[in-house]
């Protein structure tokens, strides 16, 4: 490592991770708007195992964490665990694991490429020798992992162990070291305990992997049949888990085939007289299983591939873009992205090309099952497209016509401006257009319960008010232990003359009786809309 | 008859049906025009935004060329959606499509006219964002729809031209598959339409 360090070949790379390191790293306390709910009840599952060893639940040192009707995996739980004791129980230390592991993505595609580049041809390595440099600013820049990576989220760690594996695997084809396969195959297993995706993606990976060894002399059959041993024994948990009602409660919560997940049926145009459609919910009916399926399938499948998603606006999960004028990638890669397909389509390559690309189609396979498209789920297809946009980089440059200098000189303008306005909206608009999707009234409605509590005998907090309240209050007061009610909730006989405060939506009818205005929650705001109401019974 | 020929007759009534079938979703309307208002409503919406933002920041960013510029993009784009050309080629239409494309941009068709009407229909969208021609839709989509059925079944001409290979015949067996699934199986109801 210090070696690699000292070697002046390796200085812009650095300066790289220095940059992709502050993209992340930077407000990332306050931006996003605080913690959502999936993030705090990471944050004190790790904080509660530090403390007594358990999990919310009271589970020791589990290896599912329970959590919203669901289990969570372990990994990036116990990963926070170290940043908790470093930098207390905050934002930060919740999602430092997701700022560290996408800065080292970074790193790790950028060994990756150096590995695999090294396999290939003299002549296509020498032409594409700058790929691995330019891949990893480009996903150092790209606002869908600064995005990613600047939440809690178990993807970016999972990319991040799925490149470690990517980059062993490959260093063991370039050194034909048994360990560099027994460390590739480790942390291939561990990015499927790390995120639901995985659980596909690592056995299609293996498996691509146990093929090609058994097909090519590398090592004894002995050998290889020990190693299939050795991965399919990390895998049983997994595997126990995958199979129990734990373990596929996730997926039929996501599943695209259990849920009706048919598009809403388009109203007819006006060009033309309208035919009648039947309704989503009738055709679920009305279509047999084995022509709905593989539509469904198909369409979710080709919805990663939505330039509409890619370049212009996601459509799904709010929290999951960065801004409302943006898209997953940069409009200025577009150009480059297609030009960079046709030099890889074209080149003839032993390996790099069937990589990309095997990584490119198979991630959406693997998403489509689900409901789609989720960025999320289909965060790792970043990678082959960061790799694509590198290589149309490289090839235009080596174009010498004057046209072709004045569109690149253009599109780098153009790059660098939507970059900077990127920045901006991220910095300046975000907050204000976003922050109800993110968990900032939820800190602030404990923080100022916790500053009343003193005063009052019992909290009391209406469920309706907000979803998964609960974990929030534990995560920043678990001294607290308010009572959670519904809205229809009245007070006791016995508590008649106590002092109660009552937390709920903004009430428009006084109807409980004796209610007395505390406090209006609001959002940090220039509209400052009132989350929120503080009631003294 | 050469069996390409086959395919090609069969990739035109895949055409056909679909311009049958799926009409109702492409009605142009929204996300395929730019329109003045709206930009300037969006500008609007942009710099009040900007709370606490030095006002030379705010004109940089904000500022009716940007608007313009990004607003002709996201319209442009939508003329080559995957949902959009799947709706008017059906996915072996857009494969054929996307091969068109790839054939001229690698340089394998040397043909200048096929060139130039490659050209062309890149910047056929443009007459429909900008709503330069007014006229009915059924003779709109002459303009907008029949120049990217010919070159998809250019495309799909060019690569049932390439040398047989194991990874070609997989191609074409399953893009042979999905003609013949759309054309037996989808319905109104089956349909890629997003709006």
């Amino acid at each position: 490592m210090f070696k690699f360090i000292k070697q002046k070949q390796y200085i812009p790379i650095l300066i790289v991770i220095v940059v992709a390191f502050f993209l992340r790293v930077y407000q990332v306390d306050r931006l996003p708007p605080g913690l959502y709910d999936d993030e705090v009840s990471l944050g004190y599952n790790a904080y509660s195992l530090l403390t007594h060893g358990k999990d919310e639940y009271g589970e020791k040192f589990p290896l599912w964490f329970k959590a919203f009707g669901e289990y969570k995996l372990p990994v990036y739980i116990y990963a926070d665990i170290i940043p908790i004791v470093i930098l207390g129980k905050n934002e930060l230390a919740v999602r430092f694991p997701s700022v560290l592991f996408g800065t080292l993505t970074i790193l790790f595609l950028y060994l990756f490429l150096k590995d695999l580049l090294s396999l290939e041809r003299k002549a296509l390595k020498s032409k594409l020798h700058n790929i691995p440099l330019i891949s990893s600013f480009i996903l150092a820049i790209t606002p869908w992992h600064i995005h990613f990576s600047r939440g809690a989220y178990e993807s970016v760690v999972a990319v991040c162990l799925y490149m470690i594996g990517c980059w062993q695997t490959t260093q063991f084809y370039k050194k034909k070291k048994i360990i560099s396969l027994i460390l590739s195959l480790s942390f291939f297993i561990l990015a499927s305990y790390t995120y639901n995706s995985f659980r596909i993606l690592t056995p299609i990976t293996l498996l691509i992997i146990f093929y090609s060894l058994f097909n090519k002399n590398y090592i004894s059959k002995k050998t290889v049949f020990l190693i299939v041993i050795y991965a399919i024994l990390l895998h049983i948990p997994l595997l126990f888990f995958t199979l129990s009602s734990q373990g596929y409660t996730r997926f039929l919560q996501t599943s695209t085939f259990t849920k009706q997940s048919l598009p809403p049926v388009p109203s007819p145009t006006p060009y033309l007289s309208p035919i009648s459609r039947p309704t989503s919910t009738s055709l679920r009916f009305s279509t047999p299983d084995f022509i709905a399926y593989p539509f469904i399938f198909l369409k979710n499948y080709l919805s990663y591939f939505s330039l509409q998603e890619l370049f212009i606006k996601a459509q799904d999960n709010v929290r999951f873009y960065s801004s409302s004028e943006f898209g997953f990638l940069f409009r200025w890669q577009l150009p480059f992205l297609i030009f960079g397909f046709i030099i890889l389509l074209r080149e003839k390559s032993k390996i790099l090309k069937k990589t990309i690309l095997g990584i490119l189609f198979a991630v959406p396979a693997v998403g489509a099952i689900t409901i789609s498209p989720n960025a999320l789920r289909a965060l790792l297809l970043n990678i082959p497209l960061s790799i694509v946009i590198a290589i149309g980089i490289q090839s235009i440059v080596q174009y010498k016509t004057l046209w072709v200098k004045i569109a690149y000189f253009g599109i780098i303008l153009f790059g660098v401006y939507e970059t900077a306005l990127y920045s901006h909206m991220y910095i300046s608009h975000y907050q204000n257009t976003h922050i109800v999707f993110w968990g900032a009234a939820q800190k602030k409605i404990v923080q100022e319960a916790t500053f009343y509590s003193k005063n009052y005998y019992a909290i009391v907090v209406d469920e309706d008010l907000m979803q998964n309240e609960k974990i929030h209050f534990l995560f920043y007061n678990d001294k607290l232990k308010p009572l959670f009610v519904s809205g229809s909730w009245h007070k006791p006989k016995e508590w008649e003359k106590k002092r109660i405060l009552y937390i709920s939506y903004p009430l428009n009818d006084k109807t409980k009786a004796k209610i007395k205005l505390l406090k209006n929650i609001t959002l940090d705001t220039p509209s400052k809309d009132v989350v929120a109401q503080f009631l003294e019974l | 008859m050469k069996f390409r020929y086959i395919i090609l007759i069969l990739l035109m009534i895949l055409f056909a049906y679909l311009l049958k079938t799926h009409l109702l979703c492409v009605d142009y309307n929204g996300n395929f025009h730019y329109s003045s208002h709206v930009a300037s409503f969006h500008l609007n919406e942009l710099t009040t935004g900007d709370h606490q933002v030095p006002i030379f920041m705010v004109r940089f960013f904000h500022n009716k060329i940007s608007v313009l510029l990004l607003d002709i993009f996201n319209r442009y784009i939508q003329f080559f959606n995957i949902f959009y050309l799947v709706n008017i080629l059906g996915i072996a239409g857009t494969f054929g499509l996307l091969y068109f494309y790839f054939s001229l941009f690698s340089q394998k068709i040397r043909n200048k006219f096929i060139r130039i009407f490659g050209l062309i229909i890149l910047l056929l969208p443009f007459l429909e964002i900008f709503q330069l021609i007014k006229q009915a839709f059924l003779l709109k989509i002459t303009y907008l729809f029949l120049p990217y059925q010919i070159a998809a079944l250019l495309g799909f001409f060019f690569f049932l031209k390439q040398k047989k290979t194991v990874s070609y015949t997989i191609c074409f067996l399953l893009l042979l598959l999905t003609i013949g699934w759309t054309i037996v199986f989808q319905n109104d109801a089956l349909s890629f339409c997003t709006t």
